[in-house]
C-alpha cells in the first residue's frame, strides 16, 4: 500500500506545470495594517477622507480616523477616535466635510465643528422605527451624486425573516434635509451595496429564506428583489410598488421563472453559488483605480464575510438587463471581509470582523491592505454571453493548442429554488457539450460554442485545462456566469475542423499502471443508492481497468479507498460542501487509491490502477454526500 | 391529596434569564411591638415619618402604626430584639436613614449588616451602608474581617431604601463543635447585589452575644442614631428540604415529533432508567431531545409553592414564529401545574400543596440541535428558598460581562434599554466620570433611569451577535415613569434631531417650528442630575416641563418635592404645580421667557 503512494506522489511532483503553480499572493499581496491593542476595530463601515485619512466605523460604535493607513515610508498609521457611543454602525461615508453613518435606528451625520478631529455634533438626518430584534441591521449610507444617501434595512429574524417595523427589508433614499423616499424592497440581509462605474446601484444579498444562494442585484426604483417580507409595506402612500406578499408563490420554482410572471420582480444580476463563491456576500466596490490595482479596471469586487475572501465580477447589459460573471479573486483574509475601500495609492483597504458571524479567517477583526504586485495573473478577464455560448477574454495570451481543445472545458448550468425555505440546493443541473473552442488571432479571446443554452441559468465554466503561452494554468479556472438574457444575433459558423469530439473519460489513476490492464472490472448502479456489484476479487499486484457506468438518475462517483478509511473519506467528502462539486467530492486523503470523476447520469468512466501488492480487503464507495452509507463495496486482493 | 390543588396560577417571566421571582415572605406585624422583646422607649411605632434632607439626625414621626421608629435619647438608646429566634433566614425590609445617622441589622443578634448615611460617598468601606461590619481583636486592639459593599447603592437621607439579606446560620455537631460558619449568602441594597457568599467567623464587634449558636433573635441597633423601618418580611428555612425520590426517566429522539411527546405524553422512549434525583440524569448532549422524569416529590410543610422553569436555549423573542424550540410541562398528582409553552426563557406557577409525598412528572423538549438542554426546575415554598431540583451544572457558562469604564469625559452610548419590561430602541445610556449616570429615550425626551456607581455592562449588545442589543445599567437603578419631559398638545410633533457634546451631551429636538434643547448633567457633588430645557422659536401655546408622574407627590417646601412616596426628590426654583393626569399626578413647571429663549430647570436628588 505505502509503496503505491510513493509512486503517486512522485508522479505528481514530476509533472512540469505543477511544480510552480502560481499563487494569488504572487499577484495580490496582503499587508496588515497594525491596530493598537486597546482598539477593537470590528469594522462596520469604511470611508476615505479626501486628505488620505481612513475613517473606520466599528460595530462597537466608534469611528476611528487612521492617518497614513498606507504606511508610506516606514511609519506606522496613527489612530484618532473621532466619534463613539453609536449603535452598531454598519456603514460610513464622507461627504462635504462630514461623516455619515447608519446606526441601528437612524442615519446620523457626525460633525467636527471646532477642528480638533473629534466629532462634537451627532445630527439625526433621518430616524426609522425598530422593533428591537437583533437581526435588524441597518447598512449605509451610499452617497449619491446629488447628496442623497442610500440606506438598506435588514429584516428581523423570528424563525424566518420578518419586517417587524416599517421599511425593514427596504432600500431607502434619504436627502440631506432628511426627506426619505423608499426605493425598492425584497432585501433580506443586504450587507453590502455599491455602484458600478456606470453609476447604477447594486446590492449584495445573503443566502436565507427565499434566497437560494448569495447574489448581487441591480436596484432601481420600484423593484422587488427576492424576500417578500418587506412587501408588507407596499400599501403605504410612499411605496413605489404595489405588489403584495400574497402574490408571491411559494412553489420552489426557479427564481427567474417566478420573476417572469411578476412585473416588479428583478432577478439577481449575478449569483454567487453558496459555499463555492462564499457564504455571505458583503461589500461591493468598483475598480476605479485606472489600472493601479491591476488589469480589472471597471469591474466589481464583492467581499464575503464568512469565507474571508473577495470575488471579482464583470457585468454586461444584455437586452437591457444586467448580467455577468463572478470569478474567485483573493482568499485568505485574516477575519471576515465586510468592507472595502480604495486608498489614494490604488490599494484596497479590507475591513474585517467575525464576531458572532464566524469566518474562515479566525481573527476577531482585522484591517488589511491588498496591493497589486505589478505582475499580471493569467485569468479570465471577462466572460461575455454570446447567442450560442460565451466569449472568454484573457488577461494574457493563451496557449492556442490547449485553448482550442474542447476537452479542456467543462460547463454545467444550474439554478436555485425560490421558496420560503432557508437556501436551496443547486437544481436542474445540466452538462453542456463544448461544440467548438475558437481562439482569436491574438490569443486573448476564446469563443466557446455550446449546446443547449438555457436562459435564466447559472453557468459554471471550468477551463482548467488551458494554460498561458508560458505554461501557467489559470489562476482561477472556474467562472460562474448568470445568463438572465441570451444575446440576440448570429451564431458562430463552425468550420468542420473546429469541432472536436468530446471524450468523457478522464481516467484518473491511468498514469499509474506499468503495463496493460490484466483485470477488467465493471460496475453499475441499482435503485436506492446501491452499486450493482458489491464484491470484486483480484490478484495482488494486478493492473485493473474498472469501468463505472453511472446508469442512475443522479450524480455519482466511485472512489477506491483503504478499507478502514471508508467512513473517514466519506465524511471528509461531505465536509467539502458545495466545493465538493468542483473536487468531484474526492477529498484530499492518503487513503484514496483511485477514483472516477463525478459522473452525470448516463456517463461512464474507466479508471486504471495497480492493485496493492499486499493481500487484504479494500473498499469502493460513492462519496457524493449522503450516498456513502449504502453505496459501497469491497475489493478482495488475494495473494498470488 | 384531598386538597392538593387549591389553586394554580401561571406566570410568564420577563426576558431576563435570571429574573428573581419570589413568593411574598411572611410579614412582621408593625400594628404593635408584640414581635419584640421588651422594647425600650427609644423604639415606637408611627403612621408616617419625615426626615429632612439637610438636617442632621432629623426624624419627625406622626402617631400611628405601620412604621417602626428608633429615636435614641439621653436616657433610652437600647438595641431592639425580636422575641423569636432564627437560623437560616431571608429578611427584607425598608429603612429611612436620616442625615448622618447610623444603625445596623444583626442576624442572630451577632452578625451585622451596617446601616449608615453613606450618601454620595465615592469610596465605601465595611463601615458604610451594606458593609459587613468588622470583628474586633481585643488582644491586638484592631478590627478584622470587615467587608465593604461592592458598590455604594445608598440613597439620600429621608428616602425609603430597600434591603434584602439572605443568611445561613452556623451549624454545630452534637458536641457543639462548629461544622459550618455563618454566611451572608446575599445582601441586596436598593436592588443591587452588594454582598455575596461572605463567610463570617464570629460575632461582629458590637454584637448582642459574643458566642455563636444555631439560633438567635434578630437585633436592630438603637444606640447610634435615628432610623425608621417598614415592610419587614422574612422566611425561615425549615429543617426538611423539598426532595424527590424514585425518579424514572424516559428519553426520546427527534425521530418522533418532540412537542407531542411532552404535550400529549406520546411516543416511545429510546432509553429509560432510574435515578435518585433529577440532577443525576442531566442531559449534556446537544441533540434535539424530549425527556420526561416521573417520581415522587416530598413536600415538608403544607402551603403555597412556586415552581419555575428556565430553558436556557429559548430566546425570549416575543415575535418568534418559527417552530417552538423548547417547552416544558410539570404535573403533580396527574394535574398540570406548569406549562412552559411560550417563547420565553422562564415561566413560573404557584400551587398549594399538602405536606407529604406526591407523584410528579416533569418533561421538556428541545427541537434545536446546537446547544445542550440547559434546563432549570426550581421550587420555593413556605420554608423553602428557591432551590433547584434540576439545573445546568455540566458545561454551564456564566454570562459574559463587558463593563464599560469611563474616561475623563461623559460617554453617551446608544443601545436598546429595557425600562419597565419594555425595550426602548432609540435610547441611550450616559455615563459620567463622577459616577452619576442616566438613561434616556431619545424619541420622546424621557428619562428612563438614573444611577450611581459603575456605568453599564455592554455584553448583551457586544458579546457574540449581541442577541438582546441592550445596555445593562450596573448600579442601583432609580426608575422614572418614562413620560416625555414636555407635554405636547395638538399637532405639534417632537422630533429628536441629535446632540452635541459640550462636553456633556445637549440633546436637541424640533418642536414644530421651535427648537428644544435638553441639557442634562450631573451635580458636581454627585447628589443628582440637573436638567434644563431651553426653547427657542415660536410655539402656538405655552410649554410645560413635565418633571415627574407618580401616584404620590409630596410637597416638602415651595422648592422641594418628594416623588413616589419618598423615592426621590425634585428641587426647582420655578413655581411648580401638581396636575392631575391619567397616569397619576404630574409635577409641572412652566418654561419662562428669558433672553435666550424660554427655559426651566429642575434637579433630581436621590
Amino acid at each position: 500500500m505505502k509503496n503505491l503512494f510513493r509512486v503517486v506522489l512522485s508522479l505528481i511532483v514530476s509533472l512540469p506545470c505543477m511544480a510552480q503553480v502560481p499563487q494569488e499572493s504572487d499577484y495580490y499581496r496582503m499587508v496588515r495594517v497594525p491596530i493598537p491593542q486597546d482598539i477593537l476595530l470590528e469594522v462596520g463601515g469604511m470611508s476615505f477622507m479626501p486628505d488620505g485619512r481612513l475613517g473606520v466605523a466599528t460595530r462597537r460604535g466608534e469611528v476611528w480616523l487612521i492617518d497614513n493607513p498606507v504606511m508610506a515610508g516606514t511609519s506606522s498609521p496613527h489612530y484618532q477616535r473621532f466619534a463613539y457611543g453609536l449603535h452598531e454602525p454598519l456603514g460610513l461615508a464622507w461627504h462635504d466635510g462630514s461623516f455619515y453613518t447608519s446606526q441601528r435606528g437612524e442615519l446620523t451625520r457626525l460633525i467636527d465643528t471646532d477642528g480638533d478631529a473629534v466629532a462634537d455634533q451627532y445630527q439625526t438626518v433621518y430616524s426609522w422605527p425598530l422593533e428591537g430584534n437583533y437581526h435588524e441591521y441597518s447598512y449605509g449610507p451610499l452617497m449619491q451624486d446629488d447628496g442623497s444617501m442610500i440606506v438598506m434595512l435588514n429584516l428581523g429574524w423570528i424563525g424566518y425573516g420578518a419586517s417587524l417595523s416599517k421599511w425593514r427589508g427596504w432600500t431607502l433614499s434619504i436627502a440631506p434635509n432628511g426627506e426619505m423616499t423608499p426605493i425598492a424592497t425584497g432585501m433580506r440581509s443586504p450587507a453590502g451595496m455599491g455602484m458600478n462605474v456606470a453609476g447604477d446601484l447594486f446590492y449584495a444579498e445573503n443566502q436565507g429564506d427565499w434566497i437560494g444562494s448569495g447574489y448581487i442585484t441591480h436596484v432601481e426604483t420600484g423593484d422587488f428583489v427576492g424576500n417578500p417580507a418587506g412587501l408588507r409595506w407596499t400599501g403605504e402612500e410612499e411605496s413605489p410598488l404595489s405588489l403584495k406578499p400574497d402574490e408571491i408563490p411559494n412553489t420552489g420554482q426557479p427564481l427567474f421563472e417566478v420573476a417572469k410572471e411578476i412585473d416588479a420582480f428583478k432577478p439577481p444580476a449575478v449569483w454567487f453559488p453558496h459555499t463555492i463563491l462564499g457564504i455571505s456576500t458583503s461589500d461591493i466596490v468598483p475598480d476605479t483605480t485606472y489600472g493601479k490595482f491591476g488589469p480589472f479596471a471597471g469591474q466589481l469586487f464583492v467581499g464575503d464575510q464568512g469565507h474571508s475572501k473577495i470575488t471579482r465580477v464583470f457585468l454586461e447589459k444584455v437586452r437591457g438587463v444586467y448580467q455577468g460573471v463572478a470569478i474567485p479573486f483573493r482568499e485568505g483574509f485574516a477575519s471576515g471581509v465586510l468592507r472595502m475601500a480604495w486608498d489614494p495609492e490604488g490599494g484596497m483597504m479590507v475591513g474585517q470582523t467575525s464576531r458572532g458571524w464566524g469566518a474562515t479567517g479566525k481573527e476577531p477583526y482585522a484591517l488589511q491592505r491588498l496591493v497589486w504586485t505589478g505582475e499580471i495573473p493569467f485569468e479570465m478577464h471577462t466572460v461575455q454571453a454570446m447567442p450560442d455560448g460565451f466569449l472568454i477574454t484573457l488577461t494574457k495570451p493563451v496557449d492556442k493548442s490547449t485553448a482550442a481543445n474542447a476537452n479542456n472545458y467543462s460547463i454545467e448550468s444550474f439554478t436555485y429554488k425560490y421558496h420560503s425555505n432557508y437556501g436551496s440546493p443547486p437544481i436542474n443541473i445540466a452538462t453542456h457539450q463544448v461544440e467548438a473552442a475558437v481562439v482569436s488571432e491574438d490569443s486573448l479571446e476564446i469563443r466557446l460554442v455550446l449546446d443547449g443554452l438555457r436562459e435564466g441559468y447559472i453557468y459554471s465554466i471550468n477551463a482548467e485545462g488551458i494554460h498561458s503561452g508560458n505554461g501557467d494554468p489559470l489562476l482561477h479556472s472556474t467562472a460562474f456566469y448568470t445568463m438572465n438574457r441570451l444575446p440576440e444575433g448570429a451564431s458562430l459558423q463552425i468550420e468542420p475542423d473546429q469541432t472536436t469530439d468530446t471524450v468523457q473519460s478522464d481516467p484518473r489513476g491511468a498514469q499509474l499502471p506499468d503495463g496493460e490492464p490484466n483485470v477488467l472490472l465493471s460496475v453499475g448502479t441499482l435503485p436506492n443508492l446501491q452499486f450493482s456489484q458489491t464484491e470484486f476479487t483480484v490478484p495482488s499486484g494486478s493492473t485493473v481497468a474498472l469501468t463505472f457506468n453511472n446508469d442512475d438518475d443522479m450524480l455519482h462517483n466511485l472512489v477506491v479507498v483503504e478499507s478502514d478509511a471508508t467512513d473517514e473519506v466519506a465524511m471528509a467528502a461531505m465536509q467539502l460542501g458545495l466545493r465538493g462539486h468542483e473536487m468531484q467530492y474526492v477529498p484530499d486523503s492518503d487513503a484514496v487509491i483511485a477514483h472516477t470523476g463525478l459522473l452525470e447520469p448516463g456517463i461512464s468512466e474507466t479508471i486504471v490502477f495497480r492493485v496493492p501488492d499486499e493481500a487484504g480487503q479494500y473498499s469502493f464507495v460513492c462519496t457524493f454526500p449522503g450516498h456513502a452509507t449504502t453505496m459501497r463495496g469491497t475489493i478482495q486482493v488475494l495473494a498470488n | 391529596m384531598r386538597s392538593l390543588l387549591f389553586f394554580i396560577t401561571l406566570f410568564t417571566a420577563g426576558s431576563a434569564a435570571n429574573a428573581q421571582h419570589q413568593l411574598p415572605l411572611q410579614p412582621l406585624s408593625l400594628e404593635s411591638l408584640s414581635a419584640f422583646d421588651d422594647p425600650a422607649e427609644n423604639w415606637f411605632l408611627a403612621d408616617s415619618v419625615y426626615s429632612d434632607l439637610d438636617l442632621h439626625n432629623s426624624l419627625s414621626p406622626t402617631p400611628g402604626t405601620g412604621i417602626l421608629v428608633n429615636q435614641p435619647t439621653e436616657c433610652a438608646r437600647e438595641n431592639l430584639y425580636t422575641n423569636w429566634t432564627h437560623g437560616d433566614i431571608e429578611l427584607e425590609l425598608e429603612f429611612m436613614m436620616p442625615k448622618g445617622s447610623n444603625s445596623g441589622i444583626y442576624l442572630q443578634g451577632r452578625y451585622e449588616v451596617q446601616l449608615l448615611d453613606s450618601w454620595k460617598r465615592s469610596h465605601v468601606t465595611f463601615a458604610d451602608v451594606g458593609g459587613i461590619y468588622e470583628r474586633w481583636d481585643d488582644a491586638e486592639g484592631r478590627g478584622f474581617e470587615g467587608r465593604p459593599p461592592r458598590i455604594n447603592a445608598s440613597r439620600a437621607p429621608g428616602l425609603w431604601q430597600s434591603l434584602r439579606i439572605v443568611f445561613d446560620a452556623p451549624e454545630f455537631d452534637e458536641n457543639g463543635h462548629k461544622t459550618r460558619p455563618a454566611r451572608f449568602v446575599q445582601v441586596v441594597l436598593n436592588g443591587s447585589i452588594i454582598q455575596e457568599n461572605v463567610t463570617v467567623s464570629g460575632p461582629t464587634r458590637a454584637a448582642g452575644f459574643q458566642d455563636e449558636s444555631p439560633v438567635g433573635p434578630l437585633m436592630i441597633q438603637g444606640d447610634h442614631g435615628s432610623i425608621a423601618f417598614r415592610n419587614i418580611r422574612y422566611r425561615m428555612s425549615g429543617e426538611a428540604p423539598v426532595s424527590v425520590s424514585n425518579v424514572n426517566y424516559s428519553e426520546y429522539t427527534d425521530e418522533q415529533p418532540l412537542e407531542e411527546i411532552i404535550w400529549n405524553s406520546a411516543g416511545t422512549p429510546v432509553s429509560t432508567g432510574t435515578v435518585p434525583n433529577l440532577q443525576e440524569h442531566e442531559v449534556t448532549s446537544a441533540d434535539p431531545i424530549a425527556l420526561r422524569y416521573e417520581g415522587t416529590i416530598h413536600i415538608p410543610v403544607s402551603g403555597v409553592y412556586r415552581f419555575e422553569t428556565t430553558l436556557g436555549w429559548v430566546s425570549g423573542d416575543p415575535h418568534w414564529s418559527g417552530r417552538p424550540i423548547g417547552g416544558a410541562l410539570l404535573q403533580i398528582a396527574g394535574q398540570e401545574v406548569l406549562r412552559h409553552d411560550r417563547n420565553q426563557p422562564s415561566t413560573y406557577a404557584d400551587i398549594s400543596l399538602d405536606a407529604g409525598m406526591h407523584p410528579f412528572s416533569f418533561g421538556y423538549f428541545k427541537t434545536v440541535g446546537w446547544v445542550p438542554p440547559q434546563v432549570t426546575l426550581s421550587i420555593e415554598g413556605p420554608s423553602t428558598r428557591p432551590s433547584p431540583l434540576l439545573q445546568p451544572l455540566q458545561g454551564a457558562t456564566p454570562a459574559e460581562r463587558i463593563p464599560i469604564t469611563l474616561g475623563k469625559d461623559s460617554l453617551p452610548l446608544r443601545g436598546f434599554i429595557v425600562h419597565q419590561e419594555t425595550k426602548h430602541t432609540h435610547s441611550m445610556a450616559i455615563g459620567n466620570p463622577n459616577g452619576v449616570h442616566y438613561s434616556l429615550d431619545l424619541s420622546t425626551a424621557s428619562l428612563l433611569h438614573a444611577w450611581r456607581g459603575p456605568f453599564v455592562d455592554a455584553a448583551p449588545m457586544w458579546h457574540n451577535r449581541g442577541h438582546d442589543q441592550t445596555i445593562l445599567p450596573l448600579g442601583s437603578l432609580l426608575t422614572f415613569s418614562g413620560h416625555s419631559v414636555i407635554e405636547v398638545t395638538g399637532d405639534t410633533k417632537l422630533e429628536f434631531t441629535g446632540y452635541r457634546l459640550a462636553p456633556h451631551p445637549v440633546f436637541t429636538y424640533s418642536l414644530g417650528e421651535a427648537v428644544l434643547e435638553d441639557h442634562i448633567q450631573p451635580q458636581d457633588d454627585a447628589s443628582g442630575l440637573s436638567r434644563t430645557l431651553i426653547l427657542t422659536g415660536d410655539t402656538s401655546e405655552p410649554i410645560w416641563m413635565r418633571i415627574a408622574v407618580s401616584d404620590q407627590i409630596d410637597a416638602i417646601s415651595d422648592h422641594r418635592y418628594a416623588i413616589n412616596g419618598f423615592t426621590w426628590y425634585v428641587e426647582t426654583a420655578s413655581n411648580a404645580s401638581i396636575h392631575a393626569s391619567q397616569d397619576g399626578q404630574a409635577l409641572m413647571i412652566p418654561l419662562e421667557q428669558g433672553e435666550s429663549g424660554a427655559s426651566a430647570n429642575y434637579v433630581i436628588v436621590w
